[in-house]
């Protein structure tokens, strides 16, 4: 069963053509790594599935709904967390609560289970500023796991950890992932994330967009980042996207 | 603790030289008394009873000027940062009238409201709108776009929610700034509204003391006036930083 279906998808940036036919399905409750150069757009492919961008050419649908405006089963971790700098760690976690109505008693409890669920407990007072980069992370995925969502984008939300803290993160998200049964379409430049947690990986063209490969990913969980069959894979995808590069340098010289 | 040390020092450095130099008949003590002679006219004045009243008139413009600004300045600058049609009318209009030195409206101020506290309450009106205007405006214009659509994601719907929740929280710093900027601006439009008779108050005692020629009631009033001014910019910091706790860190 497909959660999120994508059908023939193109986005224009006045002349400039960033998607074109761009197809794809999530299906439900399946962790979808999507990968590929930078500037090809994934930033905006989860734009549009969060609704945040309605000027598109194509299909989306979410469980078979097409998608307009913002639809509270999404939740977005956006990049390096876009926390609101003026709210504590608490506040911001709460902000979908009370922005929904929820009394003061029963939000506390519920952002405090998030809080705690993320890995946060006792920096619920912090101000973002305080926080290292992984705590905001932590943050950013507890403020939306708080609004209950059952698909959650992420757009390259540990680029700016360090390699160790993202390690840590990736396990604390698959352990998460376990336990709340989401729907994850995670976007990320690092191909070794994409192998570590990934059920399937996309591995997306350069401009004009669209899948120019896609991998299964059955290596049992909880994967090595460095047995066999992770180098493996990591080895093919690497091999698609040095394709992807030698097309631009092809395209280059024909230009000349 | 040292550099309030620091500053003590230094401003009873300026006291000691205002004492001293009319005191070694370097100036004429005529035209600049001493410090003593200018602070023992306060007591004199409160015996009086002159200085209350004066002060209280006072309050009561700025009270009408300045909080009438920022009722006015902060909803109008959101409107005008958050919304393009608001924007491109008010903007020109905003730009023209914003450079007329508030001073030029005495005249209008005297002839629409006659010798009446809200004459010169509205010259300090004029004198505050403006920096909180602009600051807010740009504030509001400032409000990274991802902050919204962070909220939108988060389920905002409706424009006030988001102008409650994200827009004016993050704008507040630059709203204080304005503010600020408002209550300066408001005390140097008191006075010269004051000094011209519009309602009494700390400025018209400068006036009249100048009738008198009594030289030490009038750095008399004008300490009065410093304190003021002092007082009320370490009160608002202090507010600011109680409220912008938050933002320690993100600004050296």
């Amino acid at each position: 069963m497909s959660k999120i279906v994508v059908r023939d998808l193109t986005k224009r940036f006045g002349d400039l053509l960033v998607i074109k036919d761009l197809s794809f399905d999530v299906k439900e409750r399946e962790l979808l790594c999507m990968v590929g150069p930078s500037g090809c757009g994934k930033s905006t492919i989860l734009r549009i599935l969060v609704g945040l961008d309605t000027d598109f050419e194509g299909e989306v649908m979410i469980d078979g709904e097409p998608v307009i405006g913002h639809n509270p089963k999404i939740g977005l971790v956006f990049q390096e967390g876009a926390l609101f700098m003026w709210r504590t760690v608490l506040g911001n976690v709460e902000f979908g609560l009370e922005v929904k109505g929820v009394d003061k008693k029963r939000r506390r409890e519920i952002s405090m289970d998030a809080i705690r669920m993320v890995g946060l407990e006792g920096f619920e007072n912090c101000y973002p500023h305080e926080l290292s980069g992984g705590m905001k992370q932590r943050a950013a995925l507890a403020r939306v796991l708080v609004n209950d969502p059952e698909i959650l984008l992420m757009d390259e939300p540990f680029a700016a950890v360090d390699a160790q803290t993202r390690n840590i993160l990736q396990e604390e998200l698959i352990d998460l992932w376990h336990r709340t049964g989401n729907t994850i379409l995670f976007v990320t430049h690092s191909i070794d994330e994409a192998v570590y947690l990934g059920d399937r990986i996309i591995v997306l063209d350069r401009r004009p967009t669209r899948v120019r490969a896609t991998f299964d990913n059955t290596i049992p969980r909880p994967r090595d980042r460095t047995s066999a069959p992770c180098v493996e894979l990591r080895r093919k995808i690497l091999g698609v996207l040095k394709e992807i590069r030698a097309g631009v340098k092809e395209d280059f010289t024909t230009f000349k | 603790m040292r550099r309030k040390t620091l500053n003590i020092i230094g401003l009873l450095l300026f006291f000691l030289l205002w004492q001293l130099i009319p005191m070694v008949g370097l100036v004429n003590p005529d035209y600049l008394p001493p410090f003593s002679d200018a602070i023992m006219k306060i007591p004199t004045e409160i015996g009086k009873g002159t200085l209350q009243a004066a002060l209280l008139e006072s309050l009561l413009h700025y009270a009408i000027g300045f909080g009438g600004a920022l009722l006015l300045a902060i909803p109008l600058g959101v409107a005008m940062g958050r919304f393009r049609v608001i924007e491109s009318l008010l903007y020109p209009v905003e730009e023209m009238v914003r450079p007329i030195p508030p001073i030029a409206w005495i005249p209008v101020a005297i002839i629409w409201f006659g010798y009446t506290p809200w004459a010169a309450g509205f010259i300090i009106f004029i004198g505050a709108f403006f920096p909180t205007l602009i600051n807010t405006y740009d504030g509001v214009r400032g409000v990274s776009r991802t902050d919204i659509e962070a909220a939108i994601t988060l389920g905002v719907r409706d424009e006030l929610t988001m102008i409650r929740k994200i827009v004016l929280p993050a704008s507040l710093p630059n709203i204080f700034t304005g503010v600020r900027v408002s209550n300066a601006a408001a005390w140097m439009c008191l006075v010269a509204g004051e000094m011209f008779g519009a309602g009494g108050g700390i400025g018209l005692e400068l006036t009249l003391s100048r009738n008198y020629m009594d030289m030490a009631r009038i750095f008399a009033y004008m300490l009065i006036l410093g304190v003021i001014g002092l007082s009320s910019d370490i009160g608002f910091r202090r507010y600011e930083s109680k409220v912008l706790r938050w933002r320690k860190g993100v600004v050296a």
